[in-house]
C-alpha cells in the first residue's frame, strides 16, 4: 500500500464491505490477534458458502481484526464459525435467501463475562465493543469468504439491522434462572455459544401485567404474526425476556422450564385466522412435523413445533419488555457447543 | 440455493442434473455456478413468484417447462 492509497477507502470500496471502515489488517496486528489462540493459523475451519472460500484460523483472525475485535475475542469468533458451518444450521441457504435472518450468537459462560460480552441494558444495540465486533466478524466472513452479498449471491429483500452484528450474552446478574446453556445440559462453567438464525427482535411491551398468565399471553401473541414463518413452517425462535418480565414469572413460582413450556403451549393461532393473511398454505401445514388438520378452522397451530426450537433467555436491562426474534423458512436448526479458549 | 449445490454435486458424479429457480434468484444461481467452475451450466428459470400459485396453476406452469428440464438432462 503506497502513500496515494487511503487505507479506509481501499476497504470501503470492496464489494464485501458492510459499509463501515475496517481496522487495516497489517501483519503486526494479525500476529497480535493470532497470539490469542493456541491453534495453528493454517488450520482449516471450513469452506464458507456459497462461494466456498476456505476459512483458516488465520482468515478468521484477519476478519475479526478488521471487525475491530480485541485479540481476546478471537476464540469466540473461531468457535462461532465452527458452529455456523454445521450442516443443520444451513448457512448456505441463508446466504441466498430472500429473508433477512442472521446468525444470532448467545454466548454463555465465564469467558463471555471476562471479555465483556454484554447482556444487560442495550445489549442488542450499539455501545459494546465485544458484542459489536464479534458479531461483525461473523458478517464480514459471510460476505467476504462466503460472498453472501446482496444482489450478487444474496437475494435478501431488505437485509436486517441484525446483519451488521448479532451477538450478546444473557443478563445472568438479574436473571432468576440458570442460563440457556445450563438448560441445554452444559455446566455454568462451560464456555458455550448458541446460534439461531433469527430476525431482528420485535418487542412485547407490557407494563400492566403483574402475574405470569397475562404477561405470557402477550409474549405469546408477539410470537405468532401471520407474516412470521414460525407460523407456517418449523422454525427456531429466540425469546429474550427482560429481567423485569422474568421476575414476574419467577416470583409466581415459575421455573425457566415452566415458562418455556407455557410459551410453547399457548403461542399459536387457529387455522381459520391464519388463512386470512400471510404465508398460509395448506400444503405447508401438512408438512409440519406435528399432526395438524388444515381443514379445521378451529385447529390450533403452535408457533413452536418442537420445544427444542425455542431459545429462551433473560437479557436486557430493567424494564417492562421482552424481545421476540422470529425464525426462517428454509430449514435451519439452532446449534450450540463449547468453544476453545 | 442449496439446489444449485445439489446440481453441482450430481454433475461431479456424472449424473446429469439441472436446477429450477424463479427469476428473482437468477443472479444467485449464476454466481454459484460460476464460483464452482460451472459457468454456463443450463438451468431453468420460472417467472417469479410461484409460491402464491394454486396447485392447478403450478401444474400448468410446470407443463410449459418440462421439455426444457428434460433437454438439460440428456447426456
Amino acid at each position: 500500500m503506497n502513500e496515494q492509497v487511503d487505507e479506509f477507502e481501499f476497504f470501503l470500496e470492496k464489494i464485501w464491505s458492510d459499509g463501515f471502515p475496517v481496522v487495516t489488517p497489517t501483519e503486526e496486528r494479525i500476529a497480535r490477534i493470532l497470539g490469542a489462540t493456541k491453534r495453528d493459523p493454517e488450520e482449516v475451519i471450513g469452506p464458507i458458502p456459497p462461494a466456498m472460500e476456505t476459512a483458516t484460523v488465520r482468515d478468521v483472525a484477519v476478519h475479526a481484526l478488521m471487525a475491530g475485535c480485541r485479540p481476546e475475542y478471537l476464540p469466540v469468533v473461531i468457535g462461532a464459525v465452527e458452529l455456523m458451518l454445521r450442516d443443520e444450521f444451513n448457512v448456505n441457504g441463508v446466504q441466498g435467501t430472500m429473508h433477512g435472518v442472521a446468525p444470532m450468537m448467545i454466548v454463555s459462560g465465564p469467558y463471555a463475562a471476562e471479555i465483556g460480552i454484554h447482556g444487560g441494558n442495550g445489549c442488542m444495540g450499539p455501545g459494546f465493543r465485544a458484542n459489536a465486533t464479534i458479531g461483525r466478524a461473523i458478517r464480514l466472513i459471510l460476505t467476504n469468504l462466503g460472498a453472501g452479498i446482496p444482489g450478487v449471491s444474496s437475494m435478501t429483500i431488505f437485509g436486517m439491522p441484525s446483519r451488521y452484528t448479532y451477538c450478546l450474552a444473557e443478563n445472568m446478574e438479574d436473571s432468576p434462572w440458570t442460563s440457556l446453556a445450563v438448560s441445554k445440559g452444559y455446566s455454568a462453567d462451560d464456555d458455550v455459544i448458541t446460534m439461531a438464525m433469527v430476525e431482528s427482535p420485535r418487542f412485547c411491551f407490557d407494563d400492566v401485567s403483574n402475574e405470569p398468565n397475562r404477561l405470557l399471553n402477550g409474549i405469546a401473541d408477539t410470537m405468532t404474526a401471520m407474516g412470521s414463518w414460525n407460523m407456517h413452517t418449523r422454525s427456531d425462535m429466540v425469546v429474550a425476556m427482560g429481567p423485569q418480565h422474568a421476575d414476574i414469572c419467577a416470583n409466581a413460582g415459575m421455573s425457566r422450564a415452566d415458562v418455556h413450556g407455557r410459551l410453547c403451549e399457548i403461542a399459536g393461532r387457529k387455522v381459520g385466522d391464519l388463512k386470512n393473511g400471510g404465508n398460509w398454505r395448506r400444503e405447508r401445514a401438512l408438512a409440519f412435523p406435528i399432526d395438524v388438520d388444515p381443514d379445521d378452522d378451529d385447529f390450533f397451530i403452535p408457533a413452536i413445533k418442537d420445544p427444542e426450537d425455542l431459545q429462551l433467555i433473560v437479557a436486557g436491562g430493567w424494564g417492562p419488555c421482552t424481545a421476540v426474534c422470529h425464525g426462517w423458512s428454509g430449514g435451519s436448526r439452532a446449534v450450540h457447543g463449547r468453544y476453545q479458549v | 440455493m442449496c439446489s444449485v449445490h445439489d446440481t453441482i454435486e450430481f454433475e461431479k458424479l456424472g449424473i446429469p442434473s439441472t436446477t429450477i429457480i424463479t427469476a428473482a434468484f437468477k443472479k444467485a444461481a449464476d454466481f454459484q455456478f460460476r464460483g464452482n467452475g460451472m459457468e454456463g451450466h443450463p438451468y431453468v428459470v420460472l417467472p417469479h413468484p410461484v409460491s402464491n400459485l394454486q396447485p392447478d396453476e403450478m401444474r400448468e406452469l410446470t407443463l410449459q417447462f418440462v421439455d426444457e428440464v428434460a433437454s438439460h438432462l440428456k447426456t
